[in-house]
């Protein structure tokens, strides 16, 4: 059944399970690392440049800030689906929209992780 | 894509006016919708003035005394006069409700009667529930079992299992609650809608049922049950207190469980 959530047909019984299920999950994982996120931001001294950049680069929370970032653009990726799902017609057009939104969700993960490294790291 | 403008001819026009004569100590404006599918024209609301001490209390009263004292061509549906029967479903005071159970006093402006919303019009205040009803039937609304039933008695159930049926039992079919949910608005060829997911619920959860296992799979597409979004006007609208976004989310709990 597991492998059935993980591995699922889109537009399957199991899928449909399964995106419900998961963003209920990625809502409930956000809610503390937002939460932290806003207290984080809000104890700095100031918003400079160079206050977040050294911020971001300690390594407490450039980890939890990569662990926020797939779950947020998962979340919005999700929920955007849900939305095409609700207001477009079967056919060509809404997979093109899901599978956009899909990529751009995806893209978006994956610069951010980098950028948040190449700051931790120094680079 | 989905349709945002109106279909020709669908624009409500302004109608006729039916003033009431001399002097009425207590009166109500009733704004109807009409729309006769044999004339060709657009809806329009027609008003009617109401002497009130010349009907019931209820908004039923009030569209029975039309009918019968002002203008005989006004067309709704209504059988029980008691909130059982389901037949007088409509929109009153932008609100889905029973006509028979809905107070004229607790309404202060003019009263605006509309069909149940989204559904097609027959005639003026008569929603076309020939899909409702089909949906219905596909859910299998009555007890299957396998087991051979005892010889002596009918099959028994414990209180604890009688009660899981309270407040699932009492709907009456009215629609007020599906014809109230955007996501049946939208998708009502595929989503089942929040009446029928509450009727397939109370077939789910009834001990006495022992086809639980097929009833859970039917329903797992994207689309019959995972359409609501807890958007919560079913619950709002029931006229009978019901809560089927509750049963929804309870199907929900026992479909996660199964895959879990």
């Amino acid at each position: 059944m597991i492998r059935q959530l993980l591995f699922a047909q889109p537009g399957s019984a199991a899928e449909s399970i399964r995106s419900w299920w998961y963003l209920r999950l990625s809502a409930a994982a956000l809610l503390p690392l937002v939460l932290w996120f806003i207290y984080d931001l809000s104890t700095l001294d100031s918003l400079e440049y160079e206050v977040v950049r050294d911020w971001l680069a300690t390594p407490s929370t450039a980890i939890l800030f990569i662990l926020l970032i797939p779950v947020l653009f998962y979340h919005s990726q999700s929920g955007m689906t849900e939305v095409i799902e609700d207001y477009l017609a079967d056919g060509k057009q809404k997979t093109a929209a899901i599978i956009l939104v899909r990529f751009l969700a995806a893209l978006c993960a994956f610069a951010s992780i980098l950028a948040v490294m190449l700051v931790c790291l120094g680079l | 894509m989905a349709q945002f403008t109106l279909p020709k001819n669908s624009k409500v026009q302004q109608g006729q006016t039916f003033p009431l004569n001399g002097e009425v100590k207590r009166k109500k404006t009733l704004q109807v919708y009409r729309w006769d599918p044999d004339s060709g024209a657009n809806p329009r609301v027609d008003s009617y003035e109401v002497d009130l001490d010349k009907c019931g209390q209820m908004v039923l009263d009030a569209l029975i005394h039309i009918k019968n004292e002002i203008d005989s061509t006004l067309t709704f549906r209504r059988s029980c006069r008691e909130g059982i029967c389901g037949s007088c479903a409509m929109n009153i005071d932008g609100v889905n409700t029973l006509a028979c159970t809905r107070v004229i006093s607790d309404i202060r402006s003019d009263i605006k009667v509309y069909p149940l919303p989204h559904t097609q019009v027959v005639k003026d205040l008569v929603p076309d529930l020939s899909h409702f009803y089909a949906q219905y039937a596909a859910i299998k609304p009555w007890m299957q079992t396998g087991s051979t039933p005892p010889e002596d008695s009918e099959r028994v159930q414990s209180k604890v299992d009688r009660e899981k049926l309270d407040g699932l039992y009492e709907c009456i079919l009215c629609a007020c609650c599906s014809t109230s949910c955007p996501s049946y608005w939208w998708n009502s060829d595929r989503y089942l809608g929040p009446a029928i997911l509450l009727q397939a619920y109370r077939w789910i959860i009834d001990s006495r049922d022992e086809n639980t296992e097929t009833r859970l799979d039917e329903l797992q597409d994207p689309f019959s049950l995972y359409r609501c979004h807890t958007i919560m006007n079913c619950t709002n609208t029931c006229p009978k207190g019901l809560n089927p976004a509750k049963a929804i989310a309870e199907t929900k709990k026992l479909l996660a469980k199964k895959m879990l």
